[in-house]
């Protein structure tokens, strides 16, 4: 190994100004090699370009280099590492989407009130309900006390009782600062109170448009995790001829709902789409599911630990009534849906309620993914071939009978009792 | 096959072609994804970066200027995606980056060493170790290079850019591109030797 007396080379003069060049390297190339090198660069690292006389040490220069060769990557499909890259940017683009934009009729009511002069009346009918609900937020930033009505009187009269309350007990308690500056001078608690109070009407008003609006973007949360979801089921069919993800298939007969053990739960089954990484928790807990689990509890979880922290129920997996993910084969069915509410009231021994929404959405609606991919707001927890999305076919019948009208002229007046124990009253 | 240029592509992306993505990823496949395995030194932690660089690039695409090229741009985020995932992925072991290592021959015990590569005993490519031993050897040398080394070192060689490319793609001053790329290729030169040496000692 050769040594040189002097520093590193150092080829340009604005390279002493820079405060990199004060890193502190513990080896350097011979100026030899330096000089070569840096002709090799210049010539993209082909040695056969640079002069002969340099060549024994342009070779050794790129032989070194070359071991930093891979052979070609392609251990997998390379198609799998661009399909994935290209869901997550997908992914991406939709969730910004969704930050970014109103719901196309309210983006239509807001352009028609601002045209219009912020005159609800004067908007076309069919979407006047939404412009005025524009108006009414819009009219909060103005004047949030405005109007006459019952409501604000009655508001008034609260606020002067306290104000005249406050002044008689409280006539003489004074707020400063501890240095007596405040730019507003004195401040008496009774002016305090009348702010405090002025707060309160404006979120009177604002609180349930504010809840109104949470749920909304709840829900639209909630889709776009089901995209997400779809996103994955896709990956996972494209990986597994078109199946579902599944853990253990269900036997006839054998409980199904007993969530955290895995050949009892069918929510096990879709817990492998987080396994073999095609979907996150994250995609999988809806923001209305205040249970929800969004990280594993174990870095082998199979299952989620508890049916209040599993978010989206799923297809029953039995191994011979399977659908599959690509729906020209299957047809056209849904796969995921919000929590059904039948299986957590029946789980904990309450009366179901067959027509109920799911809770995630305060009972409004649920959020479907269909196994082509699309996800569905629905209201009704039946679909319009009348298939209940939360029951099996007999228990349907069976309420269908139930519910039937019953039909004209049950009795017709002329019946005999069955036998001396069987009561019949009448007329 | 498409054959507009990088540059073309990623404006044609702007103006909301979106068919102009997959082209470019499947372009760059297996440059980058070969880059970023020597970088991270590992399989999955490159194709994470991999799928960041393209998120970042989707993000980014807006903000590209079309003047300059593609390719430096994509490796360098790329690099930088590499540190990320390797710094979460903190089960990885650190190795001691900065303890000095007994070059055997020569060392003089302090000081900065300068590095002779002919002194350097480089098997040609289809002589001595076999392949896949030689590659975790090789994998190992670049482990064990500090960050900065090893990122500006598989820059240039996987990029084949001229001195002031590099110097433009890591917006740094092209005095720095030369004193720590040269600064690279002896610590790599000399680890290669710590690595090889004790292997055929072994």
């Amino acid at each position: 190994m050769s040594t040189h007396p002097q520093s590193p080379p150092s080829p340009d003069n604005h390279d002493h100004a820079d405060p990199a060049r004060q890193e502190q390297f513990d080896c350097w190339l011979c100026p030899d090699d330096a000089r070569v090198f840096d002709a090799l660069i210049e010539v993209g690292l082909d040695a056969s370009r640079v002069a002969p006389e340099h060549s024994a040490r342009a070779g050794a220069l790129c032989r070194l280099l070359g071991l930093l060769d891979l052979s070609a990557p392609s251990a997998s499909d390379p198609d799998t590492l661009i399909d994935l890259t290209l869901a997550r940017v997908a992914r991406l683009h939709a969730a910004e989407s969704v930050e970014a934009v109103l719901v196309p009729d309210d983006e239509d009511a807001l352009e028609a009130l601002v045209a219009a002069g912020f005159d609800a009346d004067r908007v076309p009918a069919a979407i006047r309900d939404r412009a005025r609900r524009y108006d009414q937020l819009l009219s909060l930033l103005t004047s949030p006390v405005a109007g006459e009505d019952a409501r604000e009187q009655r508001i008034d009269r609260t606020l002067a009782r306290i104000q005249l309350a406050v002044d008689q007990h409280e006539q003489r308690m004074i707020i400063q600062s501890p240095r007596g500056g405040w730019a507003l001078g004195r401040v008496r608690l009774g002016d305090l109170v009348s702010v405090a109070a002025l707060l309160l009407i404006a979120s009177a008003l604002i609180g349930p448009m504010v809840l109104g609006v949470r749920e909304h973007a709840r829900r639209l949360a909630c889709q776009t995790n089901m995209s997400g979801a779809a996103a994955g089921f896709s990956l996972y069919a494209g990986d597994y001829r078109d199946r579902l993800p599944m853990a253990t298939p269900s036997i006839a007969g054998s409980p199904w709902w007993n969530v955290g053990q895995i050949d009892q739960s069918n929510s096990a089954n879709l817990y492998v789409l987080t396994r073999t990484s095609h979907a996150t928790l994250s995609d999988l807990a809806c923001p209305g599911n205040r249970g929800a689990c969004v990280q594993p509890v174990s870095a082998d979880a199979a299952d989620w630990t508890c049916l209040d922290a599993v978010s989206y129920s799923y297809q029953s997996m039995f191994a011979s009534q399977r659908p599959s993910w690509n729906s020209s084969s299957t047809g056209r069915v849904v796969v995921l849906s919000d929590a059904s509410p039948v299986v957590r009231r029946a789980r904990r021994g309450q009366l179901i309620y067959p027509f109920e929404n799911s809770l995630n959405h305060q009972g409004r609606g649920q959020s479907v993914l269909f196994n082509d991919g699309s996800v569905v707001w629905l209201k009704t927890p039946v679909l319009d071939n009348n298939d209940n999305i939360w029951l099996p076919r007999p228990i349907e019948r069976i309420i269908a009978a139930m519910t039937r009208p019953t039909q004209a002229d049950p009795i017709k007046g002329n019946e005999t009792p069955e036998g001396d124990d069987d009561v019949m009253l009448g007329p | 096959m498409d054959t507009r240029s990088d540059e073309e592509l990623i404006e044609a992306y702007r103006s909301g072609e979106a068919g102009a993505f997959p082209t470019l990823a499947r372009r760059y496949h297996d440059d980058l994804l070969r880059f970023l395995v020597r970088l991270t030194g590992s399989r999955p932690t490159a194709e994470d970066a991999f799928q960041e660089t393209f998120l970042q690039v989707h993000l980014s695409a807006e903000s590209f200027d079309t003047k300059r090229r593609f390719k430096p741009w994509l490796f360098t985020i790329a690099a930088n995606k590499a540190r990320d995932a390797l710094r979460r992925n903190s089960r990885r072991r650190t190795l001691d980056l900065s303890a000095p290592i007994n070059t055997g021959g020569g060392g003089d015990g302090g000081g900065r060493t300068f590095v002779d590569v002919l002194e350097v005993d480089i098997p040609p490519p289809s002589a001595g170790l076999d392949d896949e031993e030689r590659a975790r050897l090789v994998q190992q040398a670049v482990d064990e290079l500090p960050w900065s080394l090893r990122e500006i070192l598989l820059l240039a060689y996987f990029q084949r850019l001229s001195y002031s490319q590099i110097a433009d793609a890591l917006e740094i001053p092209l005095g720095t591109v030369k004193s720590r790329l040269h600064a690279a290729v002896a610590a790599f030169a000399r680890k290669w030797k710590v690595v090889s040496k004790g292997q055929s000692d072994s």
